[in-house]
């Protein structure tokens, strides 16, 4: 099996097996996997404030911010929201009004 | 058993191999030996297609995005053309945690210009997610509608796009696809 990372602006974006992206071993793709996971995690913790940015390690700091910063303008616009996306598609559609 | 049988045995099983290998769609050269049989099976294409058609070419694999995001997302499924057929689903359940205010994305499915998307979608009342929602739709799968989560960017390349619905993949879920 093929694995691959891709990367777009030095940045990890995504790692998969079949075609494309850098090619890397297996034991480099679940390392990868195994991070990702873990930052994941600590995003998650840091947005409900069930750590502090001191638990994250130092040098994912900056990442980990950066993507609570991100999610929580992402559910403010979220919320902002009058009416779902979906209905307002099918108002624009011509569904109910 | 004798070396003659021995030999005449061999070469029998030669024989079989080279017809087995034209039979795959590679091409025997006249006076090919048992030296090169190597070779031409590295000549067999994967997944047996040939020459009429008859074989189904299917790409397939996992990708794992890196940061969870209802935005454009792009990975290989290097078909060479753009797919009849595209499947993407979560390998497995999304945990209910994870879902945020909006939705999850929880499966993606293509067929000859009919598009299915499904989706979790938040309920205000309960202040929580998961009653699943179901929207069909019949463009291409290269078109540039924003009304199906995924579409093709070009032969090589897939793009997941939730923002029509702002629904979620999450950071560190496999997503499997299937191309053909």
């Amino acid at each position: 099996m093929r694995y691959y990372k891709l990367i777009e602006n030095d940045r990890l974006i995504a790692i998969g097996t079949g075609y494309g992206g850098i090619e890397i071993t297996e034991a480099e793709y679940n390392r990868l996997l195994t991070e990702i996971r873990e930052k994941a995690a600590l995003v998650d913790s840091l947005y409900n404030g069930e750590i502090t940015i001191d638990h994250v390690p130092t040098e994912w700091q900056e990442e980990i911010q950066r993507r609570v910063d991100e999610r929580i303008a992402a559910e403010g616009e979220a919320e902002d929201q009058d009416i779902p996306a979906e209905e307002a598609l099918a108002i624009i559609l011509g569904g109910e009004a | 058993m004798s070396v003659q049988t021995q030999i005449d045995r061999i070469s029998g099983a030669v024989s079989a191999a080279l017809t087995a290998l034209t039979e795959k769609g590679v091409t025997v050269p006249a006076g090919t030996k048992v030296d090169d049989l190597a070779a031409l099976i590295s000549g067999i294409e994967a997944g047996g297609g040939s020459g009429d058609g008859g074989g189904l070419e299917i790409t397939s694999g996992i990708v794992v995005p890196s940061s969870t995001t209802s935005g454009k997302f792009t990975f290989p499924h290097g078909l060479g053309r753009v797919p009849t057929f595209f499947a993407f689903f979560p390998k497995t359940d999304i945990d209910k945690e994870l879902v945020y205010k909006q939705s999850a994305a929880l499966g993606f499915f293509h067929y000859n210009g009919v598009n299915i998307s499904v989706f979790t979608d938040y309920d205000s009342s309960s202040s929580k997610g998961y009653s699943k929602s179901i929207y069909m739709t019949d463009t291409n799968l290269d078109s540039y509608t924003s009304n199906r989560l995924i579409r093709t960017v070009d032969t090589t390349t897939a793009m997941f796009n939730g923002a029509n619905w702002v629904t979620y993949i999450f950071a560190g879920n496999e997503y499997i696809w299937f191309a053909g």
